[in-house]
């Protein structure tokens, strides 16, 4: 009788069930708090995840409308799953929990679930989405002030959570690693919790030109300084699956 | 006899009574000694304080082979102070104490110069002669002095031992290009 690999996966995996607390699990669901609507970090993320496809990992990008911009709205490049959330919390975790399941059954995968930081402060609402954040942060003041407080956010409800930070707006790496490291003294002074960094994205001309165009910088722009960012970014994610 | 030949020995003639004005009291106590690989010590020389000196004549400007010449016949030399203290006490020479070289020729170069300050612990003696062969003016050339070498600068301080290790496969130049 033909079985499904489901049937008898259990036989060579492990399984998941369904007391497994998702905040402990390795799973490869990235948690994105975004301050506030951002068309450069949104179109950031949206490349980050056509260039993970790229990679050979089933992407998935699950965000809230008001928060992916037009970027968003752009779908199917290098099979990559865009769905957009209108409803609150529990809908885009269930959503990317999903999507999470969807891609992994048919093997490496990945979701980067992008969510109002706001909504940190729910707790459980998005606890799902809190095993592994990533922050993406500027070197400005305002900037660096709302990723701390995601990081903090997520740090003193989900001690065991993995902490990233991806720098991008940078003119030197200097600057770059100024900014990871003024970072991750907080968190490791106020809460011990180390800060995984996952390197630099390049913020420019190219990046504008994919949220014009709708074509991602892997395809469009590939042997550029964005291209190489974006690959060795996506590369430090799926090292960390 | 060549002109050359005729050249260094009246040289010689004339800087033998010379060595021991410059600094250093010599006693020459052997010409012509044949060394290693048979080649020729002009002279073997005792100072007061019984060391041994080798001394080498150069006419013209120092090639660097003579200092290796004269590091070679230093050992040379270094290996039968023992015996010769032994056959004649009356030279009162020290076999504890390495035996010296001095050089002399009518030039050294800068890599030779260094060369001999460094070889040992105890600078090679190099003077340099000038003016009329039978009459030359003898000067001990002071040893170049060393670069100082900056001081290793300390490690930065580190004020934040952080666990977290920033992390990037980018270089400057992804950035600034």
């Amino acid at each position: 009788m033909p079985r499904d690999l489901g049937d008898v996966l259990h036989l060579f995996a492990p399984e998941l069930g369904p007391d497994v607390d998702p905040l402990t699990a390795r799973r490869p669901l990235v948690g994105i708090p975004f301050a506030r609507p951002d068309a450069v970090r949104s179109a950031l993320l949206w490349n980050l995840a056509v260039e993970a496809s790229r990679q050979s990992a089933r992407t998935a990008l699950v965000a809230p409308g008001a928060l992916g911009g037009a970027a968003l709205a752009d779908a199917g490049v290098l099979g990559v799953e865009a769905h957009r959330v209108e409803a609150g919390p529990s809908m885009l975790v269930q959503c990317a929990d999903e999507a999470l399941r969807r891609l992994t059954a048919r093997g490496r995968g990945l979701v980067l679930a992008a969510f109002p930081a706001a909504w940190l402060q729910k707790g459980a609402d998005v606890a799902p989405l809190m095993g592994w954040t990533l922050v993406f942060v500027r070197p400005d003041e305002s900037s660096l002030r709302e990723a701390a407080a995601s990081l903090e956010a997520v740090a003193s409800q989900s001690p065991q959570a993995r902490l990233g930070v991806t720098v991008y707006g940078v003119r030197s790496l200097l600057e770059a690693r100024d900014c990871f490291e003024h970072l991750a003294l907080g968190l490791e002074r106020r809460f011990g919790s180390s800060l995984t960094s996952y390197g630099v994205l390049v913020d420019d001309v190219h990046l504008s030109r994919s949220i014009v165009t709708g074509r991602p910088i892997a395809l469009a722009n590939a042997h550029t300084p964005a291209a190489r960012a974006l690959a060795d970014v996506a590369t430090l994610l799926l090292g960390d699956e | 006899m060549s002109e050359a030949e005729a050249g260094r020995a009246a040289l010689r003639r004339a800087l033998a009574p010379r060595l021991g004005r410059l600094g250093t009291p010599l006693e020459l106590i052997a010409e012509d000694v044949v060394g290693e690989e048979d080649a020729t010590i002009d002279w073997i020389a005792a100072s007061s304080d019984g060391a041994a000196w080798v001394v080498l004549v150069e006419p013209l400007a120092a090639e660097h082979e003579l200092l290796v010449r004269a590091l070679a016949q230093r050992a040379w030399v270094a290996a039968r102070v023992a015996d010769w203290c032994k056959l004649a006490p009356s030279l009162s020479l020290r076999s504890e104490i390495e035996p010296r070289l001095l050089l002399v020729a009518r030039e050294f170069d800068r890599m030779l110069r260094i060369a001999a300050r460094e070889a040992s612990a105890d600078p090679i003696r190099l003077a340099r002669w000038s003016g009329d062969a039978e009459q030359p003016d003898l000067e001990l050339l002071e040893p170049l002095p060393r670069v100082r070498r900056p001081a290793p600068a300390l490690p930065p301080a580190a004020p934040r031992a952080l666990a977290s290790v920033f992390r990037t496969g980018l270089t400057e130049a992804d950035l600034t290009g």
